[in-house]
């Protein structure tokens, strides 16, 4: 189509491609026009520098490569932060890479067009060839608000499409443009830069395009009343917490017991019938023992994921930011930075994805750092497993058991970690930078099961391939380790001593003993050190270890991991497990960063390793002193 | 008689009249609230105050935005009540 103009002929031979930027505010529905239009096909990447997500996909319409590049959503053009100039930079072609966009596609979301056309000005004042996509017509109509688009075509002096995300109108237009992008036109007159006469350009446009301001949400105004009162609105967000926690703690027990029942199963099931007899233990004990231990926390995951992403979509977590702003203030983060730590309970991964919404690039950063202190859900097996095996179950108070309150303290101890780490990065390294606190609150709305849905699965993915990859991974090469080299245990041992003798002289257990002195102070023993290596991969990968480990040394005792830890000793005859080492070993698990998958996402939106390593190397130390401490204190307090 | 005050003063249930945003306008801040819409001669209605007492939420050009005080007080209104 482009190859009409013939200023550009030279380009049309052999192949042709249009690169046009894609702008708009936070919640004006960018997001659904990328995906319609590149059908979910994109690359994701950062500007050099900083840490502004870079995202870019790539569709052949009539044989014209269309490369849209996803900008982050923004309210204006003009850069208050490092971030923000990266990305103007992008768009004047000031970065190497690929040079500046041919066009310009701005969304504006056609109920708050009075805010939107600042957007749309500073877009066009760019004076490149553009196009001005209008979101949420129907929610304009429905609220009794109006536009005209040919008018607010005529009026602009640029092509204006009206979209309907939900059924997919409007797209097709889009898509038709596309590959003539290049040509589309430039506003004659470009509208003024002075703020001043930029309000006076946005009210002839209203009043051109005959713009009736839609009635105010009623309902989410009543609601609001409630959800936001002094009093009601932290009783439910208290509520919302609470029930929040209840999912993780209870609800999904039931459904994580079925997924465990169905792999102790299949191992059993593996074990009678594959004949031989390596292959029979290393596919039971190395695969279906590793990814099961990993997909038994599935069903919580999926609960978790779908939680946050309905009170995301239905527009409650905005509140939940607005009611904690002023607590997250006190220790130099801001409200969002709540939502992201909340879901970092669930998983690190997409919590610190989730940073992407914080304007300020050294409260993303803070946040990004703290995150991996917040108790995952891959931290439950190790806790679950040491507390239920070495914390007596007596109740405290009432119902209220210590077995419980134990849990409840580390998860405490994480948290208040994480909010204090926060406190002092921004205090000292991350200090500065004056960036407005802003933040919109978008009207209720009912969400599409389809949306919640595919942003659940989107972050579950995570959690699936993690165990594929990684875990199975550590997992088998783990037990490959522990059973190599073969060695021949001297003949005057029992059973169970030549078994110990293997172990002990593996590849595996050589490491564990070669890195001893690291951790003898804390009361670790080899095998734990085995564990404990492999678990720098992804934390569970600890529990069937042991499990590993001690089922192999205490071939008599039943299959549960716990009564096999329960059984092992020391040398000197006393269990390996007291109170001082598992104290320790909980205590290390509260610190240390023991999930490649949290390094990698780090990396990725921090666009450097500098923050991943400091903060491993960091955590680790953390790790030690607190598991080191912990043993002390323990001993001290049991006389030992 | 019209009443000048700072946006963060204005009562909840007030609706302002934006006069101008003090101190540098090309300054971070003040560049950032107008273009958030904070435009002179916009009006603006306060909805709420979070428990604590901040951040605000304010209506403004058909969109509810929060502010904390620290930027609303950088902004002149003229109380036109409610």
């Amino acid at each position: 189509m482009s190859c009409h103009n013939t200023s550009h002929a030279s380009e049309c031979v052999g192949g042709h491609n249009v690169r046009v930027a894609l702008i708009g505010s936070p919640n004006a529905g960018k997001t659904t026009i990328f995906n319609g239009l590149t059908g979910y096909r994109a690359k994701v990447g950062n500007y050099p520098g900083v840490t502004v997500v870079q995202t870019q996909g790539t569709v052949d319409i009539s044989g014209t490569e269309v490369i849209i590049e996803d900008l982050p959503g923004t309210y204006s053009l003009s850069p208050v932060s490092p971030d923000e100039q990266v990305v103007l930079d992008s768009l004047e072609g000031r970065l190497d890479e690929g040079g500046a966009p041919d066009a310009l596609m701005v969304v504006a979301d056609a109920t708050t067009i009075e805010r939107s056309l600042i957007l749309v000005a500073q877009v066009l004042a760019l004076g490149k060839p553009s196009l001005v996509i209008v979101t949420m017509l129907d929610e304009l109509e429905k609220r009794g608000g109006y536009l005209d688009l040919d008018r607010l075509q005529a009026s602009l002096g640029v092509p204006v499409v009206g979209v309907v995300g939900t059924k997919k109108l409007g797209i097709p237009e889009v898509k038709e443009l596309l590959p003539n992008a290049e040509n589309w036109p430039t506003p004659i007159l470009l509208p003024p830069a002075d703020p001043g006469e930029r309000a006076r350009w946005i009210d002839s446009v209203l009043e051109s395009v005959l713009h009736v301001r839609p009635e105010g949400h009623k309902g989410s105004r009543l609601v609001d009343r409630i959800l936001l009162h002094p009093v009601f609105g932290v009783a439910t967000f208290l509520v919302v917490m609470f029930v929040f926690f209840q999912v993780i703690f209870s609800w999904a027990v039931p459904l994580q017991d079925a997924v465990t029942a169905f792999f102790d199963w299949l191992g059993d099931l593996v074990e009678e019938y594959v004949p031989w007899e390596v292959l029979a233990a290393l596919l039971s004990e190395g695969v279906i023992a590793g990814v099961g231990t990993v997909l038994q926390f599935l069903p919580q995951i999926i609960l978790l994921f779908l939680m946050i992403s309905f009170l995301e979509n239905i527009g409650y977590m905005s509140r939940a930011a607005f009611l904690m702003d002023r607590v997250m203030g006190r220790f130099g983060l801001e409200g969002r930075a709540f939502v992201s730590l909340l879901s970092s309970y669930a998983c690190a991964v997409p919590g610190i994805m989730s940073t992407r919404t914080i304007p300020s690039s050294k409260d993303r950063i803070a946040t990004i750092l703290v995150a991996p202190l917040m108790t995952c859900s891959a931290r439950l097996p190790v806790y679950t497993l040491l507390i239920a095996a070495f914390v007596p179950a007596v109740s405290v108070w009432g119902p209220i058991g210590s077995q419980g309150l134990v849990l409840f303290g580390l998860y405490l101890l994480g948290t208040f970690s994480a909010i204090l780490g926060a406190a002092f990065v921004k205090r000292t390294f991350l200090k500065g930078e004056t960036l407005p606190f802003y933040m919109e609150m978008p009207p209720y709305r009912i969400p599409g099961i389809k949306t919640i849905v595919a942003q659940c699965w989107d972050s579950s993915k995570y959690f699936v391939r993690k165990a594929g990859t990684i875990i199975l991974g550590t997992s088998v090469l783990l037990w490959i380790l522990l059973h190599i080299p073969v060695v021949t245990p001297p003949a005057d041992l029992d059973e169970a001593g030549q078994v110990q003798y293997q172990l002990e002289n593996s590849v595996a257990g050589s490491v564990g003993r070669f890195v001893e002195p690291v951790f003898n102070p804390l009361g670790f023993t080899w095998e734990i050190n085995v564990a404990l290596i492999g678990s720098l991969s992804a934390r569970e990968v600890f529990v069937s270890t042991l499990g590993q480990i001690s089922a192999a040394e205490n071939p008599d005792s039943d299959t549960s991991v716990e009564s096999a830890l329960e059984a092992q000793t020391r040398p000197d005859g006393t269990p390996v497990y007291n109170a001082p080492t598992v104290a320790a070993m909980l205590l290390f698990f509260v610190y240390a960063l023991q999930c490649m998958s949290t390094v990698a996402i780090m990396r990725r939106e921090t666009g450097s390793w500098k923050y991943p390593i400091g903060a491993f190397v960091t955590y680790f130390c953390f790790a030690w002193v607190a598991a080191f401490i912990g043993n002390r204190v323990v001993t001290a307090l049991t006389g030992g | 008689m019209d009443a000048f005050m700072k946006l963060d003063s204005l009562p909840v249930g007030h609706i302002g009249k934006v006069l101008k945003i003090n101190g540098d306008r090309e300054d971070p801040v003040g560049r950032r609230l107008s273009d958030l819409g904070f435009l002179d001669g916009t009006k603006v209605a306060v909805l709420r105050k979070a428990p604590l007492g901040d951040p605000i939420i304010f209506e403004l050009r058909g969109y509810e935005m929060c502010l904390r005080h620290s930027q609303a007080e950088r902004i002149d209104v003229r109380d036109e009540k409610g």
